[in-house]
């Protein structure tokens, strides 16, 4: 509790320490307000929002620093639907406590859901239009109003009770009801929902007293009539009383015509449906139907994009991936081939140390890349100029034998192999211009051999030869012309004489 | 028995959240204590 005077704060004296102010009538206000303010709660609490907010303004009138009260007073605005006057109570109550004070998150809260908000205002705004509508007699145009606002924010009480009058003022009271229902269930003592109510309940007893009393004067009418026949009945006159059958057959006659009226209202009922209705309807279809199509055809569209879009990823990926297969698989040879190296030149290692020469060499000439890693090229350095070396003489050896024992052509073509593998290796290791001369020889006479008995074989054998002398000295032995002059030499010559043969 | 075209006529419309600020500005929120000191004020202004 605070002075009004200096703000200071108040103790149990009845006159401000700070600035000697009397306050013991002050104090009682203040009591008198959270009284007011308790009792205002008690009513919230029990959603008599009307009655609340009533004693809350009782209590602000007081002590307008009631903060409790103004922010109760808020909340009662903000359930009834009044949001702008609960903005205004919690926005009041923020200046003047603006430190713990919880009106302050409410604001927060409020503003941080602009959506809800916007939504909120939207439903105000059209409720004014529809009141304007209300009160320029286009009820119809103000209920459709109402009900969409009702349906958006169903706290708003005074749509509930304008849409229940409107309702009321076009005599439909059974509808009015609901509304009246909603609104007081919101607020449980509204007194213009109960004066509604009353005035509901009056009208619809009136309406069924009017409905009585028309049946009551039938059955009067009916009764008259009765007994005016049972009168003259009685007096003796001569009337013509309908016998038994005849009244069985007026019954049933009249139950006919009204099973008659009931087809004609069902035939009625049904050629109104069709004309009024129905077209009404198929059109309503028809439009819903248009309206699906359009999304239906837009959403085709999408769809045949989305597709394209895949269309286009799959076949990026699909060169991707073979792209990449493409890697793989020069991976996956260059990854032979290295094994391959590695095998040759263990083979090859195998049959040198076991004085293979020729194998070795053999396995050596496999190798792709001798240059592999520096261990691979070391020892292939160390073994192959020997290895090549060795062949070399062992294959000239063997050509020059047998070139000079070959009697067939068996024999001769081993001598040929022999001497032509001399050149793959270390040729100039050993006497090469000879191997050369002798390689012609047994060319020349393979084919001399040859010829005598098969003209075809031995044209095949010269072309062989002369294909492979002419590779040889293009290929191998004109690479170092100087020194390889005699053994070109040579084998030229035999070119020329097999060429002339 | 309610006149309910007068009945609609009593209904007020709405404030919008844009009258806020103006709502603010022009609600008068003076409780008692103000009232009787402007009272005491004016009575000191007319000895």
């Amino acid at each position: 509790m605070y002075c009004y005077k200096c703000g200071s704060f108040l103790n149990g004296s009845d006159m401000c320490n700070s600035c000697g102010a009397k306050v013991r009538v002050y104090k009682k206000v203040l009591q008198l307000s959270n009284s007011y303010y308790n009792m205002g709660l008690v009513k919230a609490k029990n959603r008599d929002l009307t009655g609340a907010s009533e004693y809350l303004n009782r209590s602000l009138k007081l002590n307008k620093r009631n903060t409790d009260a103004r922010n109760l007073l808020g909340l009662v605005y903000f359930e009834m639907g009044e949001v702008v006057q609960a903005f205004k109570e919690w926005i009041i109550s923020d200046n003047l406590q603006p430190d713990d004070n919880i009106a302050t998150k409410y604001i927060k809260k409020l503003q941080s859901n602009q959506t809800k908000l916007n939504t909120i205002n939207q439903t105000l705004k059209k409720y004014n239009v529809a009141l304007n509508y209300a009160k320029n007699g286009d009820d119809d145009v103000a209920i459709i109003q109402l009900k969409k606002i009702l349906n958006i924010n169903p706290h708003l009480v005074k749509g509930h009770l304008l849409l229940a009058l409107i309702y009321m003022k076009k005599g439909n009271y059974e509808r009015a009801k609901k509304p009246i229902t909603k609104v007081l269930k919101i607020d449980t003592n509204n007194p213009l929902a109960k004066r509604y109510l009353i005035e509901l309940n009056t009208a619809t007893e009136l309406k069924i007293t009017d409905t009585n009393l028309n049946k009551n004067k039938q059955n009067v009418f009916r009764d008259y009539e009765k007994e005016q026949i049972e009168k003259e009945i009685r007096s003796g006159y001569d009337i013509n009383i309908p016998d038994k059958q005849e009244k069985t057959y007026f019954n049933s006659n009249s139950y006919i015509f009204t099973i008659i009226n009931i087809f004609v209202g069902i035939a009625v009922g049904v050629i109104a449906t069709y004309f009024l209705i129905m077209p009404a309807r198929v059109g309503e279809i028809n439009a819903k139907h248009n309206k699906e199509m359009l999304k239906l055809d837009s959403r085709i569209e999408s769809l045949n994009n989305d597709n394209r879009t895949l269309e286009d990823q799959v076949s990026s990926i699909t060169s991707e991936r073979d792209n990449l297969s493409g890697q793989l698989e020069n991976k996956g040879t260059e990854s032979s081939q290295i094994l391959g190296d590695y095998d040759n030149l263990l083979a090859a290692m195998k049959a040198f140390n076991s004085k293979d020469y020729v194998n070795a060499a053999i396995d050596i000439s496999k190798i792709v890349d001798a240059n592999r890693s520096q261990a691979f090229t070391e020892l292939y350095q160390s073994i192959q100029p020997e290895a090549y070396k060795q062949a070399a003489t062992a294959y000239y050896n063997n050509g020059v034998n047998q070139a000079k024992s070959a009697g067939n052509v068996d024999k001769l073509n081993t001598a040929i192999s022999n001497l032509t593998e001399v050149f793959k290796y270390d040729y100039q290791s050993v006497d090469y211009a000879t191997a050369a001369n002798y390689l012609g020889e047994v060319y020349e006479k393979r084919y001399d051999i040859t010829i005598g008995a098969d003209v075809a074989t031995a044209a095949a054998y010269k072309e062989e030869a002369l294909n492979n002398m002419a590779s040889l000295i293009n290929n191998v032995l004109s690479q170092d012309s100087g020194k390889n002059s005699k053994a070109i030499e040579n084998l030229q010559n035999h070119i020329n004489s097999l060429t002339a043969k | 028995m309610i006149n309910y075209d007068e009945e609609i006529k009593k209904f007020t419309p709405s404030l919008e959240v844009d009258d806020t600020e103006d709502a603010i500005y022009n609600s008068n929120i003076k409780d008692i204590t103000d009232v009787i000191q402007d009272l005491l004020e004016e009575m000191k202004g007319n000895e």
